[in-house]
């Protein structure tokens, strides 16, 4: 930036640096075009870059130290993401009866049941068990830890997860109340028999912070008196009544299991996919992470190489605009020929000016990515369970934007060799 | 101004031997047995158009080489340079005036002669003085400086091509049909300046034109189709 201070620029590199700015300044339009095209598919190819490393990491940090999910028979791809990342539904339940069953398992150390369902202003609510405060864990093994309160203990108490207090603002004894069914516009809502929060956990930058999570006895309690999806007015049942009946839960959704070792794995998991009383499936969370990780792994490829296209496409547009812009440029190469400029020179400038698009190009899209990579983490975090983080600088994006700088001067040839050539030959404008 | 031309002054600044030089394989455009310009000379070159009046300035300020023979400058012999060499002594010695388009468009006129004066190799401090000078002697206010070229009349344009083309004081003032996009009035002007400043900085002037008109004040008139061998195809 010393260049800039200077006043007389006499230095060659400050000479040259002063020249391709101005040449650039003077064709500002084109140049802003270029450098927003440029601009915009960078930061589609860092972004893409970004959410794809960031995606992988959060998928794989969202769940550790479980051996086995257990749900309705159904694809593991699907058992995982509605039992883990609470994406999609589960379609069918399965019974207490299994659970139990399965649960009593010599060879099982701990079992977490999961009851899926309801929500709460968009954010999913997860019957469970206390255990699940004690025996789940995310990340390289972290156990689930409260910021305040306590697990539920009361059937009406409910814990949220750190995002879904930091968003709503709720705090330790505020009372909410539940809907039925998914998603922000749900209209039956559960306002008979409200909950009390209890808990509020640490962020964990999985799904976690997104659930609310109360007592497989909540669930039920809310449900008394409903059948098929809908209250039936008819038998009413009031939060105080509700308390007086068996809260037994007759299905939940699935559940996670923690094995005394790690060898009764495979063994446990055929028993549950051949239990007889129920089609159920049993999946190791890591093998079918592993598919997932298969199955993005080509649309990541798929993703990457339109990025690196559509990059190519704006760099061979800078070109272009470089290109077309040498006629109109003859008479300047022709002056700087006159007072001593080598042929190198003229080479050197249109290359200068190329890199200096791109720089602006890089430059444009960092701040861009900075400022969208903080809403799109609330995005994907609200609706993938995904949380990617806000920082995307890393070596890889510096090899990437090095790569995108060789593109640019080796595309930057194609005019600047058109120049040099030019400027060897005589000045013919003045012929 | 005078002291930079100090460098020994051969008595002949200019030497053609035996020059030839065609664009394409088959004619030659020229061809120059033998012609010397004496130092502090103006000297102007006439024919008509298309006779290769242009060609050879670019041929003696390096911009072409000719198919053989020897072009001689301040006693070097600028045919057994390389393409740099020819450059770096072009930006030293000698100050090029075109018909038009002189200036780089968006630089300002400041910035202009500053990058001649860049390439001449002069690291002197007065740049600006020097420049403040000369478009006092071309009579233009300096407030111009600032100006980009191309904001500038025609008229003054060209008269910033005379103080960037001796901006470095060159032995040499080469100056292609300089007038031709000026009015009449303007064009006495501007020939008037170019002949006393080019005087005053002792530079040899070789001047072309089809103009005779303008030939009134130079020391010598030379007829190029009369110099030249080629069976010219003037149109
Ligand atoms: N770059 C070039 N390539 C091929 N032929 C050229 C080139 N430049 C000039 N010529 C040819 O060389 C001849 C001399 O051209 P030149 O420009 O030297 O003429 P001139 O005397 O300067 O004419 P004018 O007075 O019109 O400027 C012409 O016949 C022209 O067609
Ligand atoms: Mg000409």
């Amino acid at each position: 930036m010393k260049w800039l201070a200077c006043r007389n620029l006499t230095g060659p590199i400050a000479m040259l640096f002063k020249v391709a700015l101005q040449s650039l300044l003077n064709r500002r339009m084109t140049v802003l075009l270029t450098v927003l095209s440029i601009a915009i598919s960078i930061f589609v190819l860092l972004g893409v870059e970004h959410v794809r490393k960031e995606a992988r990491e959060s998928f794989g940090r969202t769940v550790s130290g479980v051996d086995l999910i257990v749900g309705a028979r159904t694809s593991q791809l699907n058992l995982l993401l509605y039992s883990v990342f609470r994406i999609g539904n589960a379609t069918n339940n399965i019974t207490w009866q299994s659970y139990q069953t399965l649960a009593a398992n010599k060879a099982v150390a701990w079992a977490i049941p999961i009851s899926l369902g309801d929500s709460h202003r968009g954010y999913r609510v997860m019957g469970t068990s206390k255990d699940y405060f004690r025996h789940f864990r995310y990340g390289s093994q972290s156990p689930l830890v409260f910021n305040s309160g306590q697990a539920f203990d009361a059937v009406f108490d409910v814990v949220l997860g750190a995002e879904v207090a930091k968003k709503l603002n709720y705090k330790i004894g505020q009372q909410l109340v539940l809907s039925h069914g998914l998603g922000k516009t749900s209209f039956t809502k559960h306002d008979d028999k409200p909950f009390q929060v209890v808990g509020i956990l640490e962020a964990t930058g999985t799904p976690v912070d997104q659930t609310l999570h109360v007592s497989l006895a909540g669930i039920e309690a809310i449900h008394i008196d409903w059948q098929n999806g809908v209250q039936r007015p008819s038998m009413k049942i009031s939060a105080e009544q509700a308390l007086q009946h068996d809260l037994t839960p007759k299905n939940i959704t699935a559940f996670m299991l923690g094995l005394n070792s790690k060898m009764a794995t495979f063994r446990l998991q055929r028993a549950i996919n051949d239990y007889r009383y129920e089609p159920l499936v049993a999946i190791l969370p890591g093998v079918a992470l592993a598919e997932l990780w298969q199955m993005m792994s080509t649309m990541e490829k798929v993703l990457l190489l339109v990025s690196l296209l559509v990059l190519l496409a704006s760099l061979i547009g800078m070109a272009t605009m470089l290109l077309a812009s040498m006629r109109e440029r003859y008479p300047e190469i022709s002056v700087l020929r006159a007072i001593g400029a080598r042929p190198w020179f003229i080479f050197t400038l249109i290359e200068l000016e190329a890199l200096l698009i791109s720089v602006a190009g890089i430059a444009v899209a960092l701040s861009a990515l900075t400022l969208s990579v903080a809403q799109l983490q609330d995005y994907l975090g609200e609706h993938y369970g995904l949380f990617i983080s806000r920082d995307f600088y890393s070596a890889d994006v510096g090899f990437l934007l090095l790569l995108v700088l060789i593109a640019t001067f080796t595309i930057a040839l194609i005019p600047a060799i058109n120049a040099y050539r030019r400027s060897v030959g005589a000045n013919r404008h003045n012929s | 101004m005078v002291q930079s031309n100090a460098m020994t002054q051969p008595e002949t600044v200019l030497e053609l031997e035996d020059v030839c030089f065609s664009y394409t394989n088959c004619q030659p455009v020229l061809s120059i047995p033998d012609w010397q310009v004496r130092a502090g000379q103006q000297l102007f070159l006439h024919g008509p158009s298309g006779c290769g009046k242009t060609t050879l300035l670019n041929l003696l300020t390096g911009m072409l080489t000719p198919s053989h023979g020897s072009i001689r400058l301040l006693n070097e012999t600028l045919t057994s340079l390389s393409g740099s060499q020819r450059d770096r002594f072009r930006a030293h010695h000698i100050g090029v005036v075109f018909q038009q388009f002189n200036l780089i468009s968006y630089l300002s006129v400041a910035d202009n002669i500053r990058l001649a004066a860049h390439f001449g190799k002069r690291r002197s401090k007065n740049i600006d003085q020097d420049t403040a000078s000369l478009l006092e002697q071309l009579q233009m206010p300096t407030r111009l400086l600032k100006q980009r070229a191309d904001n500038l009349s025609v008229g003054q344009q060209q008269r910033v091509a005379i103080a960037r083309a001796l901006i470095n004081h060159p032995e040499i003032l080469v100056v292609d049909e300089p007038t031709s996009a000026l009015d009449e009035a303007a064009g006495e002007a501007f020939m008037k300046l170019l002949l006393s400043l080019s005087r005053a900085n002792n530079s040899t002037l070789l001047f072309v034109s089809h103009d005779h008109r303008l030939a009134a004040d130079f020391d010598e008139m030379v007829s190029l189709p009369e110099l030249n061998r080629a069976n010219s195809h003037a149109v």
